[in-house]
Parts: C-alpha cells; structure tokens; sequence
C-alpha cells in the first residue's frame, strides 16, 4: 500500500534536503524582505554614545560614513579595529566618519565593554571623526538581523548604503574604494 | 622538517585569520609571540610526530601485538592538527567551497564560543601534540622485537 522509495530517490531526497538547508543558512539566500541592502538608505537612528552623548542623525546627514556593528568578543573586530586606528586620519582628511557599535547584548555571549576597544585603539580612538556607541535591541535587529559580530554599512554622504561587509581587517581595500569614490580628489 | 616547516607556516596564517577576519597570508601582521610559538610547536610538533610514527611503523614496532596502538598513534600524530582551535569551523566551511569573506560573515553563532575559549583550544592542541610526541618516542624506543612464533 506504501511502497518504501527505492534507494536513489531516497539518496536523491536526502541531498536536496542537505541543500535546502544549506540554502536558507546561506546568508546571500536569507535575505529577507525588509532587510537592509546596497542601494537602500541608511536607517535614521540616533546612536547612543559611550561618552553619554547620543549621534544623531542630522549630524551624519552630508557626511559619507562607516557604520560598523561589533561584538567585543569578536577576534576579527578587535582587529578590525587596529586597522582602522591606522586609517582613521586619512579617513579624517577625506571628511568619512567612523561609528563603531556595539551590538545590543553582545549578541547573546559576553565580552569587555567597548571602552577596552577604545583602550587598544590608542590615541586614534579620539578621532573627532570616530564614534563609539551601542546599539539598542531594536537598532541591533534592524542592522544585524542575522547576527554577525562583524558587520559595517559603507554609506554615502545623501544616507545611501553603497556596500555591506565585514572584517575591515581583511576587506579593507573596499573601504579604501569607497573612501576614494566618496571623496576623489580634496574634501573638507 | 620540511614537513615541520610547512605545516608550522600553515599555523602561522590559520591561528591569527581569526583576528584578521579571512584564512589569507594578511593574518600574518595579526602573528602574536604567542601565537608564532604555538604554530611551532604545532608544525614541528605534528611533523616530529608523524615521523617517529613512520620510523616505527618501518623497523616493526607497529606490528604484532603493539600494531593497534602503533597505528592509533600514527593517527593521533595527525589528529591534532586538524583539531586546533578558532580555524576549526572556517575551515570545515572552505572545506565546502565557500569563501572566506563568507565563512566569516556565516559563523558568527560559532565563533563566540571559538572566539571565548580560543586561548584553550590552542593550548589543549598544543598538549596533544606534546602528548602525541612523547607516546611516539616511548613507541619508538620500547620497541623489542619478537622471536618468530614456531609452527
């Protein structure tokens, strides 16, 4: 009455059950509706900053910036973040911002404040042009919807996200791309 | 040694792309004292390891009765290599074919708890292939050769 399936299609079944999986694990495939993308304009929120000031948006309206969501448990951020103290003048001269947030949480796992990030940084952590904050549960959800520890917005100067990416470390040159694009030649 | 070298050069870029953020020859700059040592000690250690195994396995230790711990110790000389610490899950994923710009953005669940424990995991791996090393060299040196059985 219910004859077994004869083995290949049991084979046949069993890998596009692996690859069913694998698809909707696959964060290029996740992308769900409502999700942020290249192309689509930076959400307007106001950050909360470590320093107890708060960013908001009118101050980054007209300045091409960096949003860089960490966890501080995160190895690639804290690299991350050696890396851009190093550029973080040039970055300056070509009028990008840096805001650097913490994830809500920690995303679930804990890690140092992010002052110890600021601490590592060195001198460069008080760059009149890096801002240091944490994200709320609801900023995080928006921006971080899959939860990476390490997650940045290339945003352009009119709140566009010309790129999404992660470890600044080893994609640096995009950010380098995107500081030429935004400024080619002098900035304020 | 050349072995040793190699798979030391390999340690050298695996343990710190965790800090860099992708497995490329840039984690390099990311190379910590304390990391360059461990990536020796897991180079050679793992190389040492698998020669003796071989050397044994060549004047006779591994056969008759000591064959079975012989040939566990020839896989544990090759073991601990593949277990070590925060690379373990990006590179099952390359094993898979996806890139390490991905893996990195994809393993955020498990690189917290690869991330938190990481100091362990290299330490552990270390003791292993310390650990490894020294049973091949006991193996190596107990060896005693048997007489032919009479039929």
């Amino acid at each position: 009455m219910c004859d077994a399936l004869p083995r290949s299609s049991r084979r046949f079944l069993a890998i596009a059950g692996m690859l069913v999986v694998l698809a909707a694990w696959f964060p290029g495939a996740a992308s769900a509706a409502g999700e942020l993308s290249a192309g689509g304009a930076a959400p307007a929120f106001t950050y909360r900053l470590i320093d107890g000031k708060t960013l908001t948006p009118a101050a980054l309206r007209g300045h091409p910036y960096v949003l860089w969501l960490v966890a501080t448990w995160c190895p690639s951020c804290e690299g991350g973040t050696a890396v851009m103290a190093q550029h973080i003048d040039e970055l300056r001269s070509r009028g990008v911002r840096v805001v650097e947030v913490e994830v809500a949480n920690d995303l679930g796992y804990p890690g140092p404040p992010l002052t110890a990030f600021q601490k590592a940084a060195g001198m460069a952590a008080a760059s009149p042009n890096w801002y240091w904050g944490e994200l709320t549960e609801t900023q995080t959800r928006l921006l971080d919807p899959h939860a990476y520890p390490d997650i940045y917005y290339l945003v352009d100067a009119h709140g566009r996200i010309v790129a999404i990416d992660g470890a600044p470390a080893a994609t640096w040159p995009r950010i380098a791309t995107f500081v030429a694009s935004v400024c080619p030649s002098h900035c304020p | 040694m050349a072995v040793g070298s190699l798979v030391a050069m390999f340690y050298a870029v695996a343990l710190p792309s965790a800090t860099y953020g992708a497995l490329s020859l840039g984690a390099v700059r990311f190379l910590t004292p304390g990391l360059a040592v461990a990536a020796l000690l897991l180079g050679y250690g793992s190389a040492t390891t698998l020669a003796m195994n071989l050397a044994a396995g060549g004047n006779g230790s591994l056969r008759g009765g000591s064959g079975a711990f012989g040939m566990s110790g020839l896989l544990a000389s090759l073991l601990p290599a593949t277990l070590c610490c925060t690379p373990v899950i990006p590179l099952m994923l390359a094993a898979i074919g996806v890139s390490a710009p991905v893996i990195f953005r994809t393993s955020g669940i498990f690189q917290a708890f690869f991330a938190i424990h990481a100091a362990a995991f290299i330490a552990g791996s270390v003791a292993v292939v310390l650990l490894s090393t020294w049973l091949a060299a006991y193996n190596l040196t107990s060896y005693c050769p048997l007489a032919p059985e009479k039929r």
